[in-house]
């Protein structure tokens, strides 16, 4: 029996979770359906809009831009990864930082390796982290993932994330959370 | 030649040896990407010793994967030896300011207007 596995990686925030936000879960078994994670980060992007513009400025686009991208990549993750369960998404503007999180559940061998690349992500530089990950790419062809999707958030678009892992039985309830500050 | 799914479109233009992009490219990993993906190689094998041009300014949205292949394609191209790239983005575009950038990065030879 190997250890549970729980543990909070980098910028995890419990305001991730709490709180009043933007909340839309993904019914299980419609969460492998693809298209759902384009649909879902334009409507995200598109909630936020008016209220971006009021307080974000000058920033108010690349706000709405790293909701875009992010919430697509982050939901995209979880229909690739998860096993159909549900997916839930939480975003909120608070004060001058944008929080989005993505939560699903994955099977243990799939949650441990998500769990050893977020955490050298979390270690390492994310731009040194890109360029080796494309280089290596190029290097070995076509591969299951880019993994270039979590990284690029972060080189990208200024934003840092974070992760929380909790065992639940056989699967692990996987967190991944982004969160940008504007100004 | 061209490739063209539900809310996208890659074509190219054989006079100017241009491959221009519209819409929105969300497709699923490297598989999906594969038709662009061969519509592009045989543009850059083409060129050799000469120049092609990537359009992308009517591209409103690029995923990773997508992102990923243009940057493996860039790589190619560089490791080609003789290929004049040139990649037009828009500044009106929020995705080509924040990731094209990277482009000459991995290939610092690469001419990138982003207008």
């Amino acid at each position: 029996m190997s250890a549970a596995l729980n543990a909070t990686i980098g910028d995890w925030s419990a305001e991730a979770e709490n709180g009043a936000a933007l909340q839309i879960a993904i019914h299980k078994g419609w969460s492998r359906r693809w298209s759902y994670a384009g649909r879902l980060a334009d409507y995200v992007a598109g909630y936020f809009k008016t209220e971006l513009e009021a307080t974000a400025g000058d920033h108010a686009a690349d706000a709405a831009a790293f909701l875009t991208y992010a919430v697509n990549e982050m939901v995209e993750n979880a229909v690739k990864f998860g096993q159909g369960e549900e997916i839930q998404l939480r975003a909120l503007l608070e004060g001058d930082q944008l929080l989005v999180s993505v939560s699903s559940c994955a099977p243990e061998d799939i949650a441990k390796r998500y769990q050893s690349v977020v955490e050298e992500i979390a270690a390492g530089d994310p731009l040194m982290l890109l360029m080796e990950r494309v280089e290596r790419n190029a290097a070995e062809g076509p591969s299951a993932g880019s993994g270039l999707g979590l990284l690029s958030i972060m080189t990208d678009y200024g934003a840092s994330l974070g992760w929380r892992f909790q065992q639940r039985d056989e699967a692990v309830a996987i967190s991944t959370m982004a969160r940008l500050k504007i100004n | 030649m061209e490739v063209i799914g539900g809310d996208y479109r890659v074509g190219v233009d054989a006079e100017t040896q241009t491959a221009s992009f519209s819409g929105t490219l969300r497709l699923n990993g490297a598989d999906e990407y594969a038709p662009i993906q061969e519509l592009l190689d045989e543009l850059l094998s083409n060129n050799q010793d000469g120049g092609c041009t990537w359009d992308l300014r009517e591209l409103q949205f690029l995923n990773s994967s997508g992102i990923n292949m243009l940057y493996q394609l860039v790589i190619k191209a560089r490791r080609m030896g003789n290929v004049k790239m040139r990649v037009i983005g828009s500044k009106e575009v929020a995705w080509q300011g924040k990731s094209l950038g990277n482009m000459t990065r991995f290939m610092p030879g690469l001419e990138l207007s982003v207008e």
